[in-house]
């Protein structure tokens, strides 16, 4: 009897470490609709021809999409550094649901611009996707994305063999790309600061030297205060720029999904 | 477990014919984003090229 109690806890708690770990897969693969939920009203209002309808995705897209873009492009790159201090992996497959997912975002994103935006841009589709230095950077980005997203999956894997890592190390001129796009949009201030914000954390973490004496500190269970510090400092800084970018996105998504977006 | 030689040295071949494959596609997207940016500065000039106006782009 004993036994019998003792097994089904042990079974218990292994199908809890089991459905845990699923469900906060799904809660983030959840949040991966929220950009084209706040964009479908005026969407769907563009589709059906309705007046004003063309302005408000115009205003908007940028906005939304845009923001979403970089959010989804931050969640990505902080799957490793996670992995780096704390040693989960239940979330590492979010690496490629967001990767996948901010292709698209920034994708409709760059559609939508080409076809809407004609009132600020002149010189036809061509000209609203590239006729600004920010433009171009944002294109280049999204061209960017095409060759990581073909090889974000299992088949691009086992064709590349060893090779696979070379191509999916373009997100770094991704980012990089994507900094001189914010710096050309916003200058020295705003969404900028907060874009190097969220960034300056992620990248320290990926130092070769800083991941892996943090990796070899976390499993010897060494250096435990000195962890959580540099861990406090880390959050804490990711997320004072974190928390402009999701603040910008509930307000203009908001906005977009009632049709009212701010007007340029 | 010791792969053939010859079928190891094909698959090595193969895997580097798909490397150069992603990396000739990835050299055409960048390309393909430059030469419209190129395009767009020689049709409309320099200064519609950097100059933005405030709110241009993004409501900011």
């Amino acid at each position: 009897m004993v036994l019998l109690v003792g097994t089904s806890s042990r079974m218990r708690a292994r199908s809890r470490k089991r459905v845990l770990p699923l469900l906060g897969v799904w809660f983030f693969r959840g949040l991966l609709v929220i950009p084209f939920a706040f964009m479908a009203p005026e969407i769907i209002s563009l589709a059906l021809g309705r007046p004003g309808s063309v302005a408000n995705v115009s205003a908007s897209t940028a906005d939304v999409l845009g923001t979403s873009s970089f959010l989804l492009f931050v969640m990505m790159l902080a799957v490793t550094p996670v992995y780096t201090m704390t040693g989960w992996r239940w979330h590492l497959i979010l690496r490629r649901d967001y990767g996948v997912a901010m292709f698209f975002t920034a994708g409709t994103d760059l559609t939508l611009a080409a076809i809407t935006t004609g009132a600020t841009f002149p010189g036809g589709p061509l000209g609203r996707i590239a006729g600004h230095t920010f433009l171009l950077f944002g294109t280049l980005s999204v061209f960017l994305l095409i060759p990581l997203t073909l090889t974000a999956n299992r088949g691009a894997m086992h064709w590349l063999g060893g090779r696979w890592k070379s191509i999916q190390r373009l997100t770094y001129v991704l980012w990089v790309t994507i900094l001189i796009h914010l710096a050309f949009l916003f200058g020295l201030s705003s969404f900028f600061l907060d874009a190097l914000a969220v960034s300056a954390p992620l990248a320290l973490l990926r130092v070769p030297v800083v991941r892996r004496r943090w990796r070899s500190a976390r499993k010897a269970r060494t250096n435990r205060l000195l962890r959580i510090g540099a861990a406090l400092a880390l959050i804490g800084l990711f997320s004072i720029g974190y928390s402009q970018l999701v603040h910008e996105l509930a307000v203009k998504g908001t906005a977009a999904f009632v049709q009212r977006p701010p007007s340029d | 477990m010791h792969q053939d030689p010859a079928a190891y040295a094909e698959v090595k071949r193969r895997r580097l014919r798909a490397w150069r494959v992603m990396m000739l596609l990835a050299l055409v997207c960048i390309l393909a984003a430059l030469a419209l940016g190129a395009f767009e500065l020689h049709a409309h000039g320099l200064n519609q090229f950097l100059y933005r106006a405030p709110g241009v782009g993004a409501s900011k």
